[in-house]
């Protein structure tokens, strides 16, 4: 959605897009991560005292998410929606 | 059976272009047909980085049999791939594919197209403008 943008970031053109799997669905977090309200709570705290840029605490982060994460991001992520991280196995094709 | 030995036999090659960008040494990965009049860009989703989707060398190999179609893939390390993505940005993934794009138009690629997978997509665009690639 971001790139679409030009006025804003004055980035390079593209010829076109292509959106492959983009889920987004308010329904799909409370499945996958029941606690995440409490999770977008902390993280609007930590926004509020200036601290968007530091990493979330631990055991407030996803173990699905795969890594650290900032206040800002993890805000970011679930309030636009959160998206199944979709681990698509291709068997090679010969 | 055999999957699993496939998993981890299977290999292909890419050719690497280092690309000015605000990640920090920054290199691109092209698949395919090197001499390729056109370019698909795939950015993948949350802690993808190059080479993590596979389906991507199954498209590559695909459209380098199109010669019509006259594409190649790309895929590049911006500062959100792999475990960077928690501490970047839409903002910062924006800058990074402008830098890919640019690179892309310096190299006279004509055509590029940019495609996302999962939220990859939230940098993409709104679903009125996609494309669809019909191989």
């Amino acid at each position: 959605m971001e790139y679409t943008k030009y006025d804003k970031y004055g980035n390079e053109p593209v010829d076109g897009f292509i959106m492959q799997a983009p889920i987004s669905d308010r329904e799909n977090l409370d499945e996958m991560v029941p606690g995440w309200r409490k999770i977008v709570a902390h993280a609007e705290q930590m926004i509020a005292e200036g601290k968007q840029d530091h990493f979330m605490p631990p055991d407030l982060v996803p173990p699905s998410l795969g890594g650290p994460i900032t206040a800002y991001r993890i805000h970011s992520l679930m309030t636009l929606g959160y998206v199944v991280l979709l681990a698509v196995l291709v068997e090679p094709v010969s | 059976m055999s999957e699993e030995a496939d998993y981890y036999t299977f290999s292909f090659p890419v050719t690497v272009h280092p690309i000015q960008s605000p990640t920090r040494a920054a290199t691109a990965y092209e698949q395919g047909e090197t001499t390729s009049k056109n370019a698909l860009i795939f950015v993948g989703g949350l802690s993808d980085g190059p080479h993590m989707t596979w389906y991507v060398w199954t498209l590559a190999k695909k459209l380098a049999e199109r010669r019509d179609l006259d594409y190649s893939v790309f895929e590049f390390r911006m500062r959100s791939s792999f475990t960077g993505f928690g501490a970047s940005s839409l903002k910062n993934d924006v800058e990074d594919i402008s830098a890919m794009v640019k690179h892309l138009r310096k190299i006279g690629r004509e055509k590029v197209i940019l495609m996302g997978h999962s939220t990859g997509t939230q940098v993409r665009i709104d679903p009125d403008e996609t494309l669809s690639l019909r191989l």
